[in-house]
């Protein structure tokens, strides 16, 4: 009998632990297998989320070549066409017996001549590729400012290092979309651009307007209306940047673009 | 192996279930149904224990000591049908109201017409078998649905730990018992005293997930708190 009971208990501890350590390598499996196969997920939407990150970069910049090409050829072509048609009309002038005649003509050939650059420059800041994004922006309120007539102020706080002339661009489109919202839907009497260089660059514009719902701001992007605030915000997040709404109806607006340096 | 051994195992148990029972039912109606219900079972495990060891001395209450652990097992496992049915997302809980309801029957057949006296140790193998399918088949859910990265910061990933473990464990010794008092005639002291330690370190793990739940529980006060403020 107690033969038959020690070869019970050997018997009972095998099994017994055996069971135990099958239970503690079905946990162990749970636990690694889970693991890994998060990591995996991670990883895949991490792929996926660069692909598209890449997509979006290249359609943007597949958008500014063709804006430079397409600028390029306003400029030197139709721009330079214009011109050569200006210098043969002040040449017809000089032999005509009253140049008055053709004054007029001449007048609204240089008004072409000047929506040619303005639209030149509109599609491709030449200015910024030259001299950098501060002069640029300068530029960009001073043409704001003629065109509407309404005071555009570019105030520059600090200094601002230099920028990578793609990132230059990205943040040179923002700005110019977010002055020509404030221009076409804000009914401002004055619009501000802020510009501080301190530990990230931080660009602000203010208006005195009539403001937006916020709200409305989310739902304009995802039904398809606001392309510009969705190219805006595909900027925004090709530049690991932050774009900051502090808006209230009838109260104006300020958007403040915070670019890490 | 003594007796004083064998008893100290069985107070301690009897006092982490308490405490477990106690960690998992504070702060009511901000915890889980699943950690309320793990309150429930692990109150009724200190409730039965206690029961037999206040009815031990009172020859005259055998039947009820022999019916303790039954009818602990029969609201255990109906406690744990629910919670798997929630944690297992199903709709129909029809697999897990039969699992119950056969268990019930069977635990009361074998009370009172099969094996009478306690410990009922088919009772507990039936338990043991169902609740081991449980377990694993929570653990298949998991590594199919992936919930979080950190699986150890879920509460019923450890719950679901203990319960194999401790039920895995003593799997075999349910089975044998019968055959180790009936036929070997041996003491049942050595194997229920291991049964007690493992059931020690089924609580302790069941406190762990406790610990993670309550630390849930308190980053979400934590979040409460910062948008009550803003």
């Amino acid at each position: 009998m107690e033969g038959e009971v020690t070869q019970f208990a050997i018997i009972f501890s095998l099994a017994t632990v055996a069971m135990l350590v099958l239970a503690g390598f079905i946990i162990l499996f749970v636990v690694f297998y889970q693991k890994k196969m998060i990591e995996e997920q991670l990883k895949r939407q991490q792929l996926e989320l660069d692909f598209q990150q890449k997509m979006m970069e290249a359609t943007l910049e597949s958008e500014e070549n063709e804006r430079r090409r397409l600028a390029g050829d306003l400029h030197d072509s139709v721009g330079g066409m214009l011109s050569t048609i200006r210098v043969g009309l002040t040449t017809i002038a000089k032999r005509l017996p009253d140049p008055q005649v053709i004054e007029q003509s001449k007048q609204m050939l240089d008004d072409t001549l000047s929506s040619v650059r303005r639209i030149s420059l509109d599609l491709m800041p030449s200015t910024l590729e030259k001299f950098g994004l501060v002069p640029a922006l300068r530029e960009l309120c001073d043409r704001f400012q003629a065109t509407s007539l309404l005071p555009v102020n570019f105030r520059e706080h600090g200094e601002i290092g230099f920028i990578e002339t793609k990132r230059a661009l990205k943040i040179f489109r923002i700005v110019q979309e977010l002055i020509n919202n404030a221009i076409k839907h804000a009914q401002a009497s004055v619009i501000n651009v802020d510009l501080f260089g301190e530990e990230q660059l931080k660009i602000s514009v203010e208006d005195d307007g009539v403001g937006f719902d916020p709200s409305a701001k989310h739902s304009a992007t995802q039904n398809g209306s606001g392309l510009g605030l969705y190219n805006m915000e595909n900027r925004t997040r090709l530049l690991n940047a932050k774009l900051d709404f502090d808006t209230q109806v009838k109260k104006g607006s300020k958007i403040t673009l915070i670019v890490p340096s | 192996m003594t007796i004083e051994i064998y008893l100290y195992l069985a107070i301690a148990q009897t006092a982490l279930s308490a405490i477990v029972a106690i960690a998992a039912l504070i702060r009511y109606r901000f915890r889980s149904s699943i950690v309320r219900l793990l309150g429930f079972v692990f109150l009724t495990s200190f409730l039965a224990n206690s029961a037999s060891f206040a009815l031990v001395n009172f020859s005259t209450m055998r039947i009820f000591i022999n019916a303790t652990y039954p009818v602990y097992l029969i609201i255990g496992l109906a406690l744990y049908s629910r919670i798997y049915h929630i944690n297992l997302h199903k709709k129909n809980p029809k697999w897990f109201v039969l699992a119950a309801t056969t268990f019930t029957i069977f635990a009361l057949i074998n009370l009172f017409f099969v094996q009478k006296t306690a410990p009922n140790s088919y009772s507990y193998i039936f338990s043991s078998a169902i609740i081991i399918i449980y377990s694993l088949s929570y653990f298949y859910v998991l590594i199919r649905d992936l919930p979080s990265l950190y699986v150890h910061h879920l509460p019923m990933f450890w719950f679901n730990s203990a319960l194999l473990v401790f039920h895995a464990g003593t799997f075999f010794l349910f089975s044998f018992q019968s055959y180790l008092i009936n036929v070997l005639k041996n003491s049942m002291l050595v194997y229920w005293s291991f049964h007690n330690m493992l059931s020690i370190i089924e609580h302790l793990i069941v406190l762990v997930g406790l610990y993670y739940d309550l630390r849930i529980l308190k980053s979400k006060d934590l979040s409460f708190k910062s948008v009550f403020k803003s």
